[in-house]
């Protein structure tokens, strides 16, 4: 509690139960579910309207990546969170010990299973099949990785993991509608996902810095946000930086970044004056302990310069014809707005934790 | 039902010496430390010479509603009918600290194994014991109640346990209406100057809020 200044008649309770392995659980619980959502917009939206191949290259990069991103996010979030558990293989038998519904830490866990279900059969129908053989794309990676193992494991001639993976994501494939609903369901459980991170924390009510009306809110719009920076990202990496696809899922981020941070200065005006707790969190998040985290961190580099950086690239690339001219700038341009986006993500969860202070006693 | 236990505390008879604390270490032998089922805090208020001082002795408040069994994703945590007592049963516990956010007093601990652990008001010693304790109120019945360790060694006679409906008869009837409009088993008595409202005013302060 030394970063609190002690007022007078006000017992005040310690805190910091939780350290950074749940800052990071948070922070890539959202970008999984916001990563699966981008790939599924990218499939179901933006692919079937792609005119060329350079359009049609780029949706299905930032379809794969954005499942590839969920799998990876939500296998390190889960290993983050039970990193941090008293007893994690415990945690483990989960389905039969988890019995109070009642508890968004066992609601959000349900969610938590079945959306890693979808995104990982996502990822693994988007990597493998016959059309996949033979394709071009940073976002292969891992079918490359499989075949590397299927070069160095002594198997009987004409056996192959890849061919094996390739034949069973083809008889398990679902196509049209069939395959839709399973983005409808998936898209549900990713929402859920990201959600449930936020009311995980605002079910404590003894925290005002963990507001009912405000952070769910936040969490909403910070989820998706990071989830279609890193999977754009990988699209800027793999060459499709100056893409429509790109550009489009570049304004959506804006979006959202806009009405998050129209939402978080909703929730600092009423920290300010929402008593003592509340003042106090004001206080670490905007000059003390976590100012630099939070206010210049998630503030000004991960919502303000992002969306400033994008707004001003977007204009350009509009209004005049220089991205062609210097592609490799705007390439980098988009590639540093993401991961600024993606470092105040993290830092966001980071000042919600350790900026969270709660009500004290009364001692008068 | 059987009958809620609770404790009672008097701050204006409360010296601040620990001697309540040091007790309850001693007879559920909890880590060394960092790890306090019951805690001795000083408020203070003004400047000198308008200077006051108030002791709080402090430890799970056994609430009515139990925020703490709320969250709890395992059932770990036990609102007891039978004598109203919080207990936790750490061969459940997944050391989540999500109990620890949500109490308002901050009683919940972690020693050094991650599991939770905090103050069974006495139905037995040492760390998650009492969840299958029989309950207090027969205990007593048996003449086999333990008296909590605090009680036991407190200096000034500030602090007491009991049946809530005994507790209330000694305390002041303040003290008794505030415990009416609260929702933990503690009656805190504010005879004198010195009153801890906010023991319960917090509780209805984030409720309203
Ligand atoms: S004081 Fe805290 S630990 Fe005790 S019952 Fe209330 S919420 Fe639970
Ligand atoms: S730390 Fe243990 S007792 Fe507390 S909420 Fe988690 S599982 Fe329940």
């Amino acid at each position: 509690m030394s970063d609190i200044a002690t007022g007078s008649d006000l017992l005040w309770i310690a805190r910091g139960h939780w350290e950074i392995f749940i800052a990071t659980y948070l922070f890539l619980g959202g970008l999984s579910g916001g990563a699966y959502l981008t790939s599924v917009v990218s499939s179901e939206l933006f692919r079937p309207r792609a005119r060329g191949p350079d359009e049609i290259f780029a949706c299905e990069e930032t379809s794969r990546w954005g499942a590839i991103v969920g799998v990876l996010a939500i296998a390190v979030g889960g290993v983050a969170l039970l990193s941090h558990l008293g007893a994690p293989l415990r945690a483990l038998t989960f389905p039969v010990l988890f019995s109070n519904f009642g508890s968004w830490l066992v609601i959000g866990t349900w969610f938590i299973v079945l959306f890693a279900l979808f995104v990982t059969i996502e990822a693994f129908w988007l990597l493998f099949g016959e059309e996949h053989a033979g394709s071009e794309g940073l976002s292969y990676v891992p079918r490359w990785i499989v075949a590397r193992i299927d070069d160095a494991l002594p198997l009987p001639e004409g056996w192959s993991i890849v061919a094996a993976l390739d034949w069973l994501a083809d008889r398990l494939r679902p196509t049209g509608r069939a395959r839709r609903a399973v983005h409808a369901v998936g898209s549900v459980a990713a929402v859920g996902v990201i959600v449930y991170t936020a009311l995980l924390l605002t079910d404590v009510s003894v925290v005002p810095l963990w507001d009912r009306q405000y952070l769910p809110i936040v969490f909403l719009m910070s989820g998706p946000s990071t989830g279609i920076s890193a999977a754009l990202l990988g699209t800027v990496a793999s060459g499709g930086g100056l893409s429509r696809t790109n550009h489009l899922f570049c304004l959506a981020d804006d979006a959202l970044i806009a009405v998050e941070t129209v939402t978080l200065v909703g929730l600092l005006v009423a920290l300010s004056s929402g008593g003592p707790a509340a003042e106090q969190s004001y206080e670490l998040l905007l000059s003390g302990a976590y100012f630099p985290h939070f206010a210049v961190g998630v503030l000004a580099l991960g919502l303000v310069v992002p969306f400033g950086l994008s707004m001003t690239m977007t204009g350009l690339v509009r209004f005049t014809d220089v991205e062609h001219r210097w592609g490799s700038a705007f390439t980098g341009g988009f590639a540093l707005k993401y991961v600024l986006v993606l470092a105040g993500g993290f830092l966001l969860r980071y000042a919600l934790l350790f900026g969270a202070v709660k009500q004290p006693l009364g001692v008068p | 039902m059987g009958e809620q236990w609770g404790f009672y505390f008097d701050p204006d008879s409360c010296m601040g010496c620990n001697a309540c604390a040091i007790a309850c270490k001693n007879r559920h032998d909890t880590d060394a430390g960092h790890v306090d089922w019951r805690r001795v805090e000083t408020v203070s208020e003004g400047e000198f010479p308008d200077y006051e001082e108030t002791n709080v002795s402090l430890s799970c408040m056994h609430c009515e509603d139990a925020p703490c069994e709320e969250v709890c994703p395992t059932g770990a945590i036990e609102k007891r009918e039978s004598d109203g007592i919080v207990t936790i049963d750490r061969e459940k516990c997944i050391g989540c600290g999500y109990c620890g956010w949500a109490c308002p007093y901050g009683a919940p601990q972690y020693g050094d194994d991650g599991l939770m652990q905090k103050c069974n008001l006495c139905l037995d010693k040492g760390p998650g014991s009492g969840a299958d304790a029989p309950s207090k109120n027969e205990q007593q019945a048996d003449g086999e109640a333990l008296e909590p360790a605090c009680v036991d060694e407190c200096v000034g006679d500030a602090l007491d346990a009991g049946p809530v409906g005994e507790l209330l008869d000694k305390a002041s009837q303040e003290a008794a209406e505030r415990f009416e409009q609260n929702r933990t088993n503690v009656i805190i008595d504010s005879t004198g100057e010195n009153s801890v409202t906010g023991m319960q005013g917090v509780r209805q302060a984030t409720e309203d809020s």
